[in-house]
Order: C-alpha cells, then sequence, then structure tokens
C-alpha cells in the first residue's frame, strides 16, 4: 500500500515535477523502518508493505552469509518452540474443541470456569506425579520390610478398648467405597505405608513422604501467585482512589470471541447495564462526598448493622458444624450410623447453600450501590465456605487429638487411642468422605434438580413457571465450590496421599456435567461477570484455601505424635522428626552446621531486618516514581499549549489562501460527497480543532475548504470552557 | 480440501509465519476457510490468492457475524481502493492482528483504526490528497513534527487519510459515542440516554467546586466524575490520540498477552468448520430476553 499510495499521489499531482517533501518524508520513514530493530511482523502495515519492508532489510538478490542463514534458523526454531510450549502449557490442548464451543455461545465469562477446572485439573495431575514418583515407586520397587507394630498399647479407655478395625456393620460394597473402609489398607490411606528404620544410605521413604505434600504445596503456591499477578488491574490515574476505569471498560470490554446472535445480544445489555450500573455509582459518589459528618456517621451504622447481622449468621452456621461433627465422632455405634457418617458433610453443603440465599436477601435490604452489594454477597460467601472447612478440620483435630482439651485418653499417647488405632486413616476417611460427597451432590443437583427444573418450565406455563424459569449458570457460586473441593484435597494430602488422584477424576466429570448443565438446563445469568478481574478473585480465593489448608498441616508436622500402631512415624514424637534424624545420619559436620544456623534465631532476625529493608527501598521508588508521572503529565499538557501558540503564530504568518495553491487545511475529502461537520484532515495543521465553533461554517458548503476566510485565528487550542 | 492442489507452498508458508503472528496450522485453516468463501471454479491456490472477496462475504463469517465493529472491521483491514473486498492476506492480515501471539502493542493500534473508523460508506473511489496540501505539508515539514506527531503516527495518519478516518487520526466525541452505541446496542432498553451519553464521555464535572481544580491540570480532583476523557485525555486536547490510547489499554490487563488463565480482550479464534454444527440449531433452547 505504501506504494500504492506513492503512486497514487504522483498521479495525483497536476505539476510534473515530484513535491520534495513527500519523497523526503516517505525516505525518512522508509529509514527509520529499515534500520529499526522491530520485527517485521510487529509493523502496523498490511501485508504488501511488510514484504516491502523486508525486502528493503534483506534484499532477495544478496548472498546471505552462513552466519546470518544460521542465526535466522535458530530464530525460527525457537520460535516455534516457543510456540509448542506455550500450547503445552495451555493444557496439552485439552478440551479446547468444547471450550471454543462454550465461548462462542456464551462468552468468555462463562468459558473462564471452564478453563479454571483445567487449571485445577492440570494443579491436581502434577501434584499426584510428584507424589507417585517420590514415594509410590520407590516404595514398590524397594519393597521395604512390613515391621508390625511395635508396641503393645497398654492403656485404660473408658469404654473398654474398642477396635477400629473390626467388623462394619454394613458389608454392603457400595457403602464400602463411598465411606472409604474399602480402601483403608491400600495406598490412598496413610496407615498402609510402612518402611524399616533410617539408615545411612538407603532411600528414605518417610523423608519423601513428609516433604512430598509440602513441596506441592509450594509449586501451587507459586504457581497460583503467578497466575494472580498476571491478572491484577493495574492502578491507572496514580494520585486517586483505584477505580475500575471507565474507559478501559469502553475500549475493551466487547468479547470478540462471541459468535452468536443470542450471545451477542445478552453481551450486549451486560454492557449497557454496566455502563449504568458506573453511571449510578458515580451518582452516588457525588451524593456521599456531599454528605455531612452525621449524615456519614449514619451511614457507617447501617453499614454495620447488616455486617453484624451476617457475621451473627456465620458464627451460628460454624457452630452447627462444629456440633455435626462432635457428634457424629462421638456416636459412632449408633443404630443410625448410616446417616451419622455423612453428617458432617452434609450439615456443610446445606450451610453452603442456605447462606449465600440469606445474605443476598440481606444485602438487599439495605440501599447498596450495585458493585457493592455483589462484592459484599461475594466476600460472605467465601468467608462462609473457608470457615466452615476450617470448623470442620478443628472439631475433626479435636476428637482426634483432644486439641484445647484435657482428656485423659490423650494423655498417655498424644492422641485418642482409645477410639483411634490409626487417626491419619481416620482423618482421611472424613476428608475422603467429605470430598465424595461434594462430588455426589453436583451430579445430584445436575440430573435431580435442574433438570427436572428445565423440564417443568417447559412443559407448563403460568405465572409461577414463568417465574421460577431455568436455572441460572451462576460462574461465582460454581467456583467457589470447586475451590473448596480443592481445599479438602490439599489438606488431606498428608493423610491420604492419593486424594489428588481421586480429585482430579472428579473435576474430569464435573466438567463434562457442567458442561451439560450450562447447554441444556440453564439460562445466562444478566449479571455482569468479568473474565481478568474475577480470575484475579478466584485466584486469590484458591490462593486463601491453600492457606488453610497449609495450617493445620504444618501443626500435624511439626507437633503431633503419629500413630504407634500403623504408618512411617511410628516411632517419632513429630513426623518432622525424621528431618533432624536424616541430617544427623547423611551429612557431614560442616553441612549439619550450616543448617542449624540457617534454623536458628541468629539468621532469621537479620534476614528479616533485610527484607524489610528492602521493601521499604521497592516502596519509596514507587512513590518517586508516581511524582515522577504526576511531574510529566504536567509537563505533557504544558508542551500541547505551547505548541498550540506556536501554530497560532504560523497562521498569522502564513499567506491567505488565494486563487493559485491553496495552502491551508483545505479538505483532502472535500470532493467527497458526504457533508463534513468539521474540520478534517491529521495532520493537517487545522486539526484537531474545536468542533462546536464552526459547524455552521463548513456545512454550508462542503466544497469550500475549510477554514479558508475566517478572519479569527483558525488555530485555536480549545479552551476549557469548551471542553 | 485436502487435495495436494489445494496447499500452499513451504516457501510461502514459511515467509507467511515470518510476516504474521500465525502459526503453520493457522494459516493452513485460514486458507482453508478462505477458499470456502470462494465460489468452487476458483478456488486452486494461485487463484486463491489473487481473487479478493467481497466484504459481505468476509462479514458472514460466524467469527464475525455477531460483532458490532464488523464492517470497521472489514474496513480498517481492506487494501482494495474501494474498501469493499478483501485478498488472502489482508485475511490473515486480520487474523494475526486477533491471534492470540500478537503484542498488545499492535492489537491497540489496531483498535485506535478500527474505533476510529467511520461508519459510513464513502461515495466514489478512495479520496485523493490534493497537491495544495502536500505543497502545505512539504513547505513545513517542521510544522508536522512540531506538533508533537511521531513519524510512525505521521506515516499511518497518511495511510488513515487514505483509509478514510472520518476525522484527524484521534477518537473525539462523537467516535466514542458511536462507539458506546455499537457496545450497547440500538434496542430500546439498552440505549444509553443522550444525557447518560453526555456524562459518560464528557469531562465536564457537574461539581462548580472543581472549576477552580481545573487549574490544577485536572489532577487529583476529588469531587469530579472520572469519564473517559477525563481518564484518557491527558494533554487535555478533547480527543485521545493514539498515544493516549495505547497508555490506556496498556493499563488493561485484558490486552496482556493470552497465558491460559483468562483470554484477552481483542483475540478471537478461527473455527475449523464454517458452520460449525452446534451454531446451527439451539437444540430447543428459548430466546433470552
Amino acid at each position: 500500500m505504501l506504494r500504492q499510495w506513492s503512486v497514487q499521489s504522483g498521479q495525483a499531482l497536476m505539476e510534473p515535477e515530484p513535491e520534495p517533501g513527500v519523497e523526503q518524508l516517505w525516505e525518512q520513514e522508509m529509514e527509520r523502518l529499515w534500520s529499526s530493530q522491530a520485527l517485521v511482523r510487529e509493523l502496523p502495515y498490511a501485508m504488501v508493505d511488510k514484504r516491502f519492508v523486508r525486502q528493503l532489510r534483506e534484499p532477495e538478490g544478496v548472498k546471505t552469509s552462513c552466519w546470518q542463514r544460521w542465526r535466522r534458523r535458530g530464530q525460527t526454531a525457537r520460535r516455534r518452540l516457543a510456540d509448542a510450549a506455550h500450547r503445552l502449557a495451555q493444557g496439552f490442548g485439552l478440551w479446547e474443541g468444547a471450550l471454543y464451543e462454550i465461548g462462542g455461545l456464551f462468552g468468555t465469562g462463562i468459558q473462564s470456569y471452564f478453563t479454571f477446572l483445567r487449571f485445577l485439573l492440570l494443579l491436581n495431575l502434577l501434584t499426584l506425579l510428584l507424589t507417585a514418583s517420590f514415594v509410590l515407586l520407590p516404595l514398590v520397587w524397594l519393597r521395604p520390610p512390613d515391621t508390625g507394630p511395635s508396641l503393645n498399647l497398654t492403656l485404660q479407655c473408658p469404654g473398654g478398648l474398642q477396635s477400629q478395625t473390626g467388623v462394619p456393620r454394613f458389608h454392603n460394597q457400595l457403602w464400602n467405597v463411598l465411606t472409604g473402609r474399602a480402601f483403608a489398607n491400600t495406598y490412598l490411606f496413610y496407615g498402609a505405608y510402612r518402611a524399616g528404620p533410617e539408615s545411612g544410605s538407603a532411600y528414605s521413604i518417610r523423608l519423601a513422604y513428609l516433604l512430598s505434600p509440602l513441596a506441592c504445596l509450594l509449586l501451587c503456591f507459586c504457581g497460583i501467585l503467578r497466575r494472580m499477578v498476571k491478572g491484577l488491574p493495574q492502578r491507572l490515574f496514580l494520585g486517586q482512589d483505584y477505580k475500575s476505569p471507565v474507559s478501559v471498560k469502553v475500549f475493551s470490554s466487547w468479547d470478540f470471541c462471541i459468535r452468536g446472535q443470542e450471545a451477542a445480544t445478552i453481551k450486549k445489555h451486560e454492557i449497557s447495564n454496566e455502563f449504568k450500573v458506573e453511571l449510578e455509582e458515580r451518582r452516588r459518589f457525588l451524593l456521599v462526598q456531599q454528605e455531612t459528618r452525621t449524615q456519614r456517621a449514619c451511614h457507617l451504622l447501617t453499614y454495620l448493622r447488616v455486617n453484624v447481622l451476617i457475621g451473627l449468621l456465620v458464627v451460628g452456621a460454624i457452630g452447627a458444624i462444629f456440633w455435626a461433627t462432635k457428634y457424629s465422632q462421638d456416636n459412632k455405634e449408633e443404630s443410625l450410623f448410616v446417616l451419622l457418617q455423612y453428617l458432617p458433610p452434609g450439615i456443610i453443603a446445606l450451610v453452603n447453600f442456605l447462606g449465600p440465599l440469606l445474605f443476598v436477601f440481606l444485602i438487599q435490604l439495605e440501599n447498596y450501590p450495585p458493585n457493592t452489594e455483589v462484592n459484599l454477597a461475594l466476600i460472605w460467601c467465601v468467608v462462609l465456605k473457608l470457615a466452615s472447612l476450617g470448623m470442620f478440620s478443628f472439631s475433626l483435630g479435636q476428637t482426634v487429638l483432644c486439641i484445647g482439651q484435657n482428656k485423659t485418653s490423650c494423655a498417655s499417647y498424644g492422641y485418642n487411642a482409645c477410639d483411634y488405632q490409626c487417626w491419619e486413616s481416620a482423618v482421611g476417611e472424613e476428608l475422603y468422605k467429605l470430598s465424595a460427597f461434594n462430588f455426589l451432590l453436583t451430579v445430584a443437583f445436575a440430573f435431580f434438580v435442574s433438570l427436572p427444573r428445565r423440564l417443568l418450565v417447559e412443559r407448563f406455563s403460568g405465572r409461577f413457571w414463568a417465574w421460577l424459569d431455568r436455572e441460572e449458570f451462576l460462574v461465582p457460586k460454581n467456583v467457589l465450590d470447586i475451590v473448596a473441593g480443592q481445599t479438602v484435597t490439599w489438606m488431606g494430602l498428608f493423610y491420604c496421599p492419593l486424594l489428588p488422584l481421586l480429585h482430579g477424576v472428579f473435576i474430569f466429570l464435573t466438567f463434562y456435567i457442567k458442561k451439560y448443565t450450562l447447554m441444556r438446563n440453564s439460562k445466562a445469568s444478566p449479571r455482569r461477570f468479568r473474565a481478568s478481574s474475577s480470575t484475579f478473585f478466584f485466584q486469590l480465593v484458591l490462593l486463601l484455601g491453600l492457606l488453610l489448608a497449609v495450617m493445620p498441616l504444618g501443626y500435624v508436622v511439626s507437633s503431633v505424635h503419629s500413630s504407634w500402631d500403623c504408618g512411617l512415624f511410628a516411632n517419632y514424637s513429630a513426623p518432622w522428626q525424621v528431618v533432624p534424624e536424616l541430617v544427623a545420619l547423611r551429612l557431614p559436620p560442616p553441612g549439619q552446621r550450616i543448617l542449624h544456623y540457617l534454623g536458628s534465631h541468629a539468621f532469621s532476625f537479620p534476614f528479616l531486618m533485610l527484607l524489610s529493608l528492602v521493601l521499604t527501598v521497592c516502596v519509596s521508588q514507587s512513590q518517586a516514581n508516581a511524582r515522577a508521572i504526576r511531574g510529566f503529565r504536567k509537563q505533557l499538557v504544558w508542551q500541547v499549549q505551547e505548541k498550540w501558540h506556536l501554530v497560532e503564530d504560523l497562521s498569522r504568518l502564513l499567506p491567505e489562501p488565494g486563487s493559485g495553491g491553496s495552502v491551508g487545511p483545505e479538505s483532502p475529502h472535500s470532493r467527497a460527497s458526504r457533508p463534513r461537520s468539521f474540520c478534517p484532515g491529521f495532520p493537517c495543521p487545522g486539526s484537531p480543532g474545536p468542533r462546536t465553533p464552526r459547524p455552521g461554517a463548513c456545512l454550508e458548503d462542503p466544497a469550500r475548504p475549510c477554514g479558508a476566510p475566517v478572519p479569527a485565528s483558525r488555530f485555536r487550542f480549545p479552551s476549557s470552557s469548551e471542553l | 480440501m485436502g487435495g495436494s492442489g489445494s496447499r500452499l507452498s513451504k516457501e510461502l508458508l514459511a515467509e507467511y509465519q515470518d510476516l504474521t503472528f500465525l502459526t503453520k496450522q493457522e494459516i493452513l485453516l485460514a486458507h482453508r476457510r478462505f477458499c470456502e468463501l470462494l465460489p468452487p471454479e476458483h478456488r486452486s491456490v494461485e487463484q486463491s490468492l489473487q481473487i479478493r472477496v467481497s466484504l459481505e462475504q468476509i462479514l458472514s463469517l460466524p467469527e464475525l457475524k455477531a460483532n458490532p465493529f464488523k464492517e470497521r472491521i472489514g474496513r480498517v483491514f481492506s487494501t482494495s481502493p474501494a474498501r469493499d473486498s478483501l485478498s488472502f492476506e489482508d485475511f490473515l492480515d486480520l487474523l494475526s492482528v486477533f491471534s492470540d501471539t500478537a503484542t498488545p502493542d499492535i492489537k491497540s493500534h489496531y483498535a485506535f483504526r478500527i474505533f476510529g473508523e467511520s461508519q459510513e460508506q464513502p461515495g466514489g473511489t478512495r479520496p485523493v490528497l490534493t497537491q495544495s496540501w502536500w505543497r502545505c505539508a512539504a513547505r513545513e515539514p517542521g510544522l508536522l513534527w512540531s506538533l508533537g506527531a511521531h513519524p510512525d503516527h505521521i506515516l499511518s495518519g497518511f495511510l488513515c487519510l487514505s483509509l478514510d478516518f472520518d476525522d484527524d487520526g484521534t477518537l473525539n466525541r462523537e467516535d466514542l459515542s458511536h462507539l458506546v452505541n455499537c457496545l450497547t446496542g440500538q434496542g430500546e432498553d439498552t440505549r444509553l440516554s443522550a444525557s447518560e451519553m453526555k456524562q459518560l464521555i464528557d469531562n465536564v464535572s457537574s461539581q462548580a467546586g472543581s472549576e477552580s481544580g481545573r487549574e490544577g491540570l485536572g489532577l487529583g480532583l476529588k469531587l469530579s466524575l472520572p469519564q473517559i476523557l477525563e481518564e484518557s485525555d491527558i494533554d487535555r486536547d478533547g480527543t485521545i490520540n493514539l498515544s493516549e490510547f495505547q497508555h490506556v489499554i496498556s493499563r488493561s490487563p485484558d490486552f496482556a498477552r493470552y497465558d491460559g488463565s483468562s483470554p484477552p480482550a481483542f483475540w478471537f479464534p478461527l473455527g475449523p468448520h464454517l458452520l460449525h454444527p452446534s451454531l446451527g440449531c439451539r437444540d430447543g433452547r428459548r430466546q433470552p430476553g
């Protein structure tokens, strides 16, 4: 096109001699492109121009040296490798077709949920790979001797020693699978792992078993943090409170993946709602700014009121979970054993179902701005979910490890040896049950609630059915569910090492179930859901879940006595004690001294001080940058004003447009037939000028060159009153 | 479609890989999709590289059909004089800019051109730059430089002129209101009213007290409504030029490179079939809304 352009401009010239200025400008641009290092494909020109530039840079006739050819081959090879790695990192192309379909029909907001599922599946598979390669494979290969229980338990139990591995009440195979009894002596649970005493040279299964959950959690932490930082919205307007800028929304809110007309209509509704909500927020913000002190205090009180109420509800809910877990553990011999097995997961699910409905109802009673409503409800749902899981693990700890209690049964061995011979397996079973129950609930909801609902709504018509309507596919709710499931998996890594495999299978099946629900039984939610900022939010929730899972694990690994009867750490006061033992056995004395130093206070205090120093430097640097940016903005505005003054002076100096070559900003489009309402022509000096003062002048006579006989200065900087 | 006669040569493939952001599979897929748009007797490789497809046909692709900016996209990427048809290379350029490996710079550059593109069709052929205009520019080349226009933008400004920008290479209020109207659609309940549009776009605040704040060059105004122009127009001239646009867009994580966690704005994948089977009929779904 460059060539066409130059040819055409050549044709347009009436005069025979070429214009020196045109050639000069073109040559300068060509020179700049020729010598710049930018890749050809990054130039914003058409293909034919890019080819031209490439030819300029590397003329075909010239023989390229071996070195250049080799370098170019290396570059293309590197690029292809990067492309392949990129595709691989996106998940081996798993489910690409399905994701494409969902994105086209429903937009990228809902597609982000399914992409998140794929990410979690990858995390679980990586965890499993790590565990299998460091623990399972050596175990199977080395076949350590199976040491039986090392001591006889002699203790006085209140109700007589009850064997936990006794005959279960139900011989039903399915029930055994669902409760985990069927796998009690397999590698699924902690109890089946055995190893001989530590020696100086053999592979230490114990160390591998101890460190692999910690390593997996660390890797997951880094992966999530990395994705979170990438999706972080950056502060646009320094010096002001961060509000999501409207301009970014306007420029980047259209979802180019949409392919159906219905999806486009829905998206337009969403965007329109978003703009209206944005305007509403701005109006409210203004009103709030104008409030007096007392009004602000009143507002704060009403804000507090609803939050305190919801807080009380949450406390009540987790109290119920605590009670349910205790009851279920205390009454293991009841006739209703069947139901009681699943009581804690049932109560958790009920609480997490009713809670959000109540929260939304209560929050809507107050008159909040719409964004605040959504965010507040979401935050409380997250708090409820994580608190219920935390309370579940705490109450488990209470019954099994007597945390915070003074039961005599825990005094001798550090755990409740009367009720649990192998308490890690018991805890693993509980977490297994929770995970399985969540999955079964998902399946049940999909097939016994959404499907009948859709069938009924389609079959009948009436006000009730029209109000009921199909189920909305709410992405936040679904993401919270899956994050809770992943938190349970992480909690159970130590007690149930193959739980990631199970959870991976569940995620795989959940993908197809949710896809079916979405395509057949749901309707799109009218509530807007922005993929990028919410991806950040859900990575944040995932991170919180990870931290929640790490805390009990850290406590158990470092301070709780393992079972005497089963597992790998039978003779240690805490699993972590393996590490000092191995360090003493295997490392040479200097290495031991270094490790001791690194773990001592003498190292950690200076390290902390160094870290805070680095942090201070970073913060002050960013503040200095912010000041510099403000200064540059001011400078930019002054410079533009200065330029417009120059242009005004120039306009006075240039000759007036006469009969011959009119020099002024004659409209290049003056011969076009459409009416112009303003002076066009970048980089014609007449632009960007003010639009409003001269609509009349140009509209009347579009053929007349704009800006011609205007006695006042043609070029005016738009004053602030016009803006 | 898989016969040896209809495949691109290796050198051509390598050249296209150099000049665009597409991979080999994507280029072959694009060629196949392009050939599906051609009449059956013209589907050989040589003809597919020379024939131009009309804009209506390109805009009937499922990837573009529902897009409110489809005409603008078609016109920006078209290299024909009347800008109503696309060749295969134009099509590749289009896909390259919308691919997931394209740099944010090039995406924002084309986004700016698409948003600034006029909706109307010019009456006749490409408007011609008059000789007097050239003389003006030629006599005072320093004028152009002194306006702070980067050579890159000047040249693209020339190109943009010939590409029929309806104004001066910047986004002014009319462009922004066109843009918002495209985004919200023309339905009665979704369309923004004139006052809402004005509030959204203008940088006039409704507080009298902020007038004094304007002397502080609009920074740190506590009482103003941060609207589009207020947020993006750094040099306060009432329009958004390319640099300001790129500055605004670069802050949004949507324009960053696709890393699998969230898809970027300004991206769509090319599907394998012209008519995706599941988009044909909706299996009894009701119309929403």
